[in-house]
C-alpha cells in the first residue's frame, strides 16, 4: 500500500474531516480535525492493518518570529511485522484551549505517550483515563516544551536561574 | 471491610485479608535505577501494579532545542547509557537524513561494528542483572568480565567507556586502525564459547527455568497493542527487527538471524524467553561483527560535506534505529537552522515498561523483580 | 560420663548447690562459648569473602592482612563505631530484643555441641531434642524483628522467616529421629561414640538410607539457616534486606553473627549425626585419649563442620533463590514424604541390621563407583556443549 493509497481511502471515507495531505516528504502525511483522529485512528488500524503506534509526538509550532503559535500531534504508525507499512496522521490544535481525542483505546501504548504530551506542551486529551503528569512532577507548573515557557525561579526551596 | 464483615466472613471459612500497598522504589535494588512501582499485594500475590517514573527527567528534548546538531550528541549518549552507540547512531541518521547525505561505506562499517559491540555489552549487562534479579550473583560478574572487554575495546576506539560520543553526523568522529580492528576479531573468538559459560552458569540452572518460565507472559497482541519492541516483543514470538526488516546502514549486506522466543521452558512470551533471545542477539552481533570486519576496506571514516555546524534543510523526519532494547526513534523538525526546532526521542524502555501492569497482575512479589528485570530496563532513557 | 557443671563448680569452689556457684558455673562456660562463636563468625565471613570471590572470578578482599585475613575484623570495628539507628515509628523494645533472641537461639545450642571426648558443656541426654527446639525459637526473633521495623519490606521478610522455617522444621525434625534411630541414643556424644572405629563406621556409610537422609537434612538446614537458594527472608534483590533492613551497627552484626553461627551448629550436628564427630575414622588416631587426644577431636570435629559450611557458602553462590511457593512445594510435596519413607526404612535397616559396621565398606564402595560414573557423565556432556559454538536448542 503506498501512501497515496492509505491518503485516497482516507480521504474517501472520512471527506472533510481529513483536512490536508502533503504526500511528497520524508513522512508522508494526512492532516487531521482534532476531535476526528479518534475514528480515523481506529480506521487505520482495523482497515489498514496500522497495528503499532510507533511514536506520538507533540509539537509547539510557534518560531521565532511568531508567525503561527499553534500546538500540535504527530502520529507515526507502522505495522507490525510488516515494516514497510508506514504513514503518519497531525493534528494542529489552537494553542489555548488545545484539545484533541485521544487514541489511547486503539493503541494501549497512547496512554503514557499521551500523558507525556500533556506533561510537556498542555495538551488536553479529551477521553483520557488518566491524564496526569508522567514526566514532571505532580506540582509543577507550567509545560516544559512550549517555546515561551520559563523555568520557575524556585520549586520546593530549590533556586534555579540564579545568576 | 468492618469489624462485623470480617467476622461473617470467618465464620464462613474464608480469611478476610486486606490489601497492602507496597511502594517498590525509586530506591530499591531492582528497579535498575529510579524507577517506582506501586504494589497492590494480597500476602505475596500481586493484584495491581503502577509504574511511576520521572526520576530521571532531565527534559533532554528541551536541551536539544538549544544546543546546536553537534553538540546535542553527547547528550544522546546519556539517554540509553547502556548503549550509547546505538543512540549516537540513531541520532546521526536522524540528522542525515533530513540533509541527505551519503555516508562513506568505511564509516558505515565502523558504525555497525561498533554499535554491534555495545549491543553485546548491553545485553551481557541485561542478561548479568538478570541473574542477580532472580539471586544468583555469580553470573553477574561472569557477565561483567567480558563487557569489561568490549568496554576497553570501546575505549581503545574512542577514549570513553560509556558515553562515547563516538558516531557523530557524517560519520564518526576518528578513524578505527587495524590494530583496533584486530581487537575486535580477536575478541568476536574469544566471545563465542563464553556464552556456552553463561549458559551452564545460569540458562540451563533448574531453579532459574523455574523462577523465569510461565512469569510474566506479555502476549504477541499485548506486546504490540503497547508498543512493545526489540527483545521484549521479540521474546513474544514476533519476528520484528529493523536491521533485518527495514534495513538501514548496511545492515542488508550481513547474514545473520533475528531470534525469537518459542516457549522453550514454558509459555512463549515469558521471562525466559526474553532473557533466551538476549542471549541468542549476542551471537547473532558477534556473526555481523565478524563478517563487517571480513568486509571493511581502506576509505574515509566521515563525509566532507558536513561541516561542523550543520545545517539541515527545512522539513521533519522520523528515523527509527534497533537499539539493544527496541525501535529507538528520533522525530526531528528542523526550520533550516543550526539548532533543532523539536526532536522527539521514541525510547523502547519507554514503551516496553508501560506494559508493566498487565504482566505484573496475579504475579508473586518475586516475580515482579523477575518481570522488571527481563524487561530491561534504563531509566535514561525512559525519563530523559 | 560426669555431670560438666558439678565439675566446674567442684574447680572454684563456690559453694557447692548455692546459685551463685551455679552462676559463676555459666560464666565460665560462656566465655569460651562467646569467644568461639565471634572466631567462627570471623573465620566464616572472610571464608565466605573469599569463596564467593573465587567463584565469581575475582580475588576478594586483599588489603587488610595478608589475604585480606583481618578484613572481617577491620568491619566489625566499622560496625561497633557506627550509629544505632532506630526507625522513628518502631517498636522499641522489640527491635532491641530481637537481634538478641535471635543470637541467643544459636548461642544455647553450642551449650550441647561436642568438640571432643570430654570437649562438651553439658552432654544432656536429649541434645538432639535442644538443639531443634532452640533452633526454632529463632524464628521467633526473626518474626519480631520483621514486625518491630514497622517497614513493609521487613514483614515480607519476617512472614516469609516464619512459614519457611516451621515448615522446614518437619523434615529437618525427622531427619533427626533417623540418626536417633541409628544411635539409639539422643545425647550428642552418646551418638558419637557409637560411630568409633573405622571410617564406615560412620552412619552415613552404615546404614543404605542414610546418605540420602543426609541431603535432605541439609536441604532442610540450608532453610532453617535461611541460606541460598531459600535465602527469601532477606532476599536483597526483591526485599531490600528482608527483615534486617531497618538494623544497623552492632545489631546488624548480631544478625549476622547469629547466621553465621548458625551455620555451624547446623553443620556440627550433620557432622555428628552422619560423619561421626570428633572421630577422624581412623582408630588409632582416636585411641590417643588424654588432652592430646581431645585437641585432635575437637580439630577433626571442626575441621568436618568447617567443611560443611564452605558447601554451604558454594551453594549460595551458584545457585538462583527460589520463590516463596517453590520453597514450600519442595518441602511438603517432596521432602517431607521422602524423610517420613526414609524415616521407616533406616528404622528397618536397624531392625534387621543393627549395628553391623563392615556393611559400611559396601557402601563406600559403591558411592566411590557411583561418583566416577557421575563424573565421566557430567565430563561428557560439558566436553559436547563446549565444541558447540551455536547455542543448542533447548529442551527441559
Amino acid at each position: 500500500m503506498t501512501p497515496q493509497d492509505i491518503a485516497s481511502k482516507l480521504k474517501a471515507k472520512f471527506g472533510d474531516k481529513i483536512v490536508a495531505e502533503t504526500l511528497d516528504v520524508h513522512d508522508p502525511f494526512c492532516q487531521v480535525d482534532p476531535m476526528s483522529i479518534a475514528e480515523v485512528c481506529a480506521f487505520m488500524k482495523d482497515e489498514l492493518g496500522f497495528n503499532y503506534l510507533r511514536c506520538l509526538s507533540g509539537v509547539d509550532y510557534m518560531d521565532k518570529k511568531k508567525t503561527t503559535d499553534d500546538l500540535g500531534v504527530i502520529y507515526h504508525l507502522g505495522a507490525i511485522p510488516d515494516a514497510s507499512l508506514l504513514f503518519c496522521l497531525k493534528v494542529i490544535l489552537p494553542r489555548t484551549g488545545a484539545k484533541v481525542a485521544t487514541v489511547e483505546n486503539v493503541w494501549s501504548t497512547a496512554d503514557w505517550h499521551e500523558r507525556e504530551a500533556w506533561d510537556m506542551f498542555g495538551i488536553d486529551f479529551v477521553g483520557h483515563h488518566n491524564q496526569t503528569r508522567i514526566l514532571c512532577a505532580e506540582d509543577w507548573v507550567g509545560h516544559a516544551l512550549r517555546k515561551d515557557y520559563k523555568s520557575p525561579d524556585e520549586y520546593h526551596g530549590i533556586r534555579n536561574n540564579v545568576v | 471491610m468492618s469489624e462485623v464483615n470480617q467476622m461473617q466472613a470467618s465464620k464462613q471459612g474464608d480469611v478476610a485479608s486486606e490489601e497492602m500497598l507496597l511502594n517498590m522504589g525509586p530506591q530499591h535494588p531492582s528497579t535498575h535505577g529510579v524507577f517506582r512501582v506501586v504494589i497492590k499485594t494480597d500476602g505475596e500475590i500481586v493484584t495491581d501494579a503502577e509504574s511511576h517514573i520521572g526520576y530521571l527527567h532531565r527534559c533532554f528534548e528541551k536541551i536539544c532545542e538549544n544546543v546546536n546538531y553537534t553538540m546535542a550528541t553527547p547528550y544522546t549518549d546519556r539517554l540509553d547509557y547502556l548503549m550509547a552507540m546505538g543512540n549516537n547512531l540513531g541520532y546521526a541518521m536522524s540528522v542525515e537524513r533530513l540533509m541527505d547525505v551519503e555516508i562513506p561505506e568505511r564509516a558505515s562499517y565502523i558504525r555497525v561494528i561498533v554499535t554491534e559491540l555495545s549491543r553485546i555489552a548491553s545485553h551481557l549487562l541485561a542478561i548479568g542483572t538478570y541473574g542477580m534479579d532472580i539471586g544468583a550473583i555469580t553470573p553477574f560478574l561472569y557477565c561483567f568480565r567480558d563487557r569489561e572487554k568490549v568496554l576497553t575495546i570501546l575505549e581503545t576506539i574512542c577514549g570513553q567507556r560509556l558515553n562515547y560520543n563516538y558516531v557523530r553526523i557524517g560519520g564518526v568522529a576518528y578513524d578505527m586502525d587495524d590494530a583496533m580492528l584486530k581487537m575486535c576479531g580477536e575478541f568476536c573468538k574469544y566471545f563465542m564459547p563464553r556464552v556456552m559459560e553463561y549458559n551452564d552458569l545460569l540458562t540451563y540452572n533448574g531453579i532459574f527455568i523455574q523462577r523465569t518460565a510461565n512469569v510474566g507472559i506479555l502476549t504477541a497482541e499485548q506486546a504490540i497493542d503497547f508498543g512493545c519492541t526489540g527483545p521484549v516483543l521479540r521474546g513474544s514470538g514476533i519476528k520484528r527487527d529493523l536491521r533485518k526488516d527495514a534495513p538501514y546502514s548496511l545492515y542488508d549486506r550481513f547474514d545473520f538471524e533475528v531470534p525469537v522466543g518459542a516457549g522453550e521452558a514454558g509459555t512463549v512470551g515469558d521471562c525466559f524467553d526474553r532473557y533466551m533471545v538476549r542471549m541468542r542477539e549476542m551471537i547473532e552481533s558477534v556473526k555481523i561483527v565478524e563478517q563487517a570486519l571480513s568486509q571493511i576496506e581502506a576509505g574515509p571514516f566521515k563525509t566532507d560535506k558536513i561541516k561542523a555546524k550543520p545545517k539541515p534543510s527545512k522539513g521533519d523526519a522520523y528515523t527509527a534505529v534497533e537499539n539493544a532494547r527496541g525501535e529507538l526513534g528520533f522525530y526531528l523538525i528542523s526550520d533550516g537552522s543550526d539548532t533543532a526546532f523539536r526532536l522527539k526521542c521514541r525510547s523502547p524502555a519507554f514503551s516496553n515498561v508501560s506494559v508493566l501492569h498487565e504482566m505484573c497482575r496475579g504475579a508473586m512479589v518475586a516475580d515482579v523483580v523477575a518481570i522488571i528485570g527481563s524487561l530491561d530496563i534504563v531509566m535514561g532513557e525512559i525519563d530523559r | 560420663m560426669p555431670n560438666q557443671f558439678t565439675f566446674v563448680r567442684d574447680i572454684l569452689d563456690l559453694g557447692g548447690d548455692s546459685f551463685w556457684g551455679f552462676v559463676a558455673a555459666i560464666a565460665v562456660w560462656a566465655a569460651p562459648i562467646t569467644g568461639f562463636v565471634s572466631l567462627i563468625g570471623l573465620v566464616a565471613v572472610w571464608l565466605e569473602r573469599k569463596i564467593s570471590a573465587h567463584i565469581q572470578c575475582r580475588l576478594g578482599p586483599m588489603e587488610v592482612g595478608p589475604h585480606g585475613l583481618l578484613q572481617t575484623l577491620a568491619d566489625g570495628i566499622k560496625l561497633l563505631g557506627k550509629e544505632d539507628l532506630v526507625p522513628d515509628k518502631a517498636d522499641r523494645v522489640l527491635f532491641a530484643l530481637a537481634p538478641m533472641i535471635v543470637f541467643a537461639a544459636t548461642y544455647v545450642s553450642f551449650a550441647v555441641l561436642p568438640f571432643s571426648q570430654d570437649g562438651v558443656i553439658v552432654d544432656l541426654n536429649i541434645g538432639i531434642f535442644f538443639i531443634a527446639a532452640v533452633g526454632s525459637l529463632e524464628a521467633i526473633g526473626v518474626v519480631m524483628a520483621g514486625w518491630s521495623s514497622n517497614n513493609k519490606w521487613s514483614l515480607f521478610g519476617a512472614i516469609r522467616a516464619a512459614t519457611q522455617v516451621v515448615s522446614y522444621e518437619v523434615p529437618l525434625g525427622l531427619t533427626l529421629l533417623a540418626g536417633v534411630v541409628c544411635a539409639g541414643t539422643m545425647s550428642l556424644n552418646e551418638m558419637t561414640m557409637a560411630q568409633e572405629g573405622w571410617i564406615w563406621s560412620w552412619f552415613i556409610f552404615r546404614n543404605p538410607f542414610m546418605w540420602a537422609v543426609f541431603l535432605i537434612y541439609f536441604t532442610a538446614s540450608l532453610a532453617e539457616c535461611q541460606r541460598a537458594p531459600f535465602d527469601l527472608p532477606e532476599a536483597e534483590s526483591e526485599l531490600v534486606s528482608g527483615f534486617h533492613t531497618e538494623y544497623s551497627g552492632m545489631r546488624f552484626a548480631v544478625f549476622f553473627l547469629a547466621e553465621y553461627g548458625k551455620m555451624y551448629v547446623v553443620s556440627a550436628l550433620g557432622v555428628v549425626m552422619f560423619f561421626g564427630g570428633w572421630y577422624s575414622g581412623i582408630p588409632m588416631l582416636d585411641n590417643i585419649g588424654g588432652l592430646p587426644g581431645n585437641l585432635i577431636g575437637a580439630g577433626i570435629m571442626v575441621t568436618k563442620s568447617m567443611i560443611l559450611v564452605c558447601v554451604q557458602m558454594w551453594i549460595r553462590w551458584t545457585l538462583p533463590r527460589i520463590r516463596l511457593d517453590q520453597v514450600m512445594d519442595i518441602c511438603l510435596k517432596y521432602l517431607l514424604p521422602l524423610a517420613l519413607g526414609l524415616l521407616m526404612l533406616v528404622a528397618l535397616w536397624q531392625g534387621i541390621l543393627p549395628g553391623e559396621k563392615r556393611f559400611g565398606i559396601v557402601m563406600i564402595v559403591a558411592m566411590i563407583f557411583a561418583f566416577l560414573k557421575m563424573r565421566t557423565m557430567v565430563r561428557n556432556v560439558m566436553s559436547k556443549s563446549s565444541q558447540q559454538i551455536e547455542l543448542p536448542v533447548f529442551k527441559v
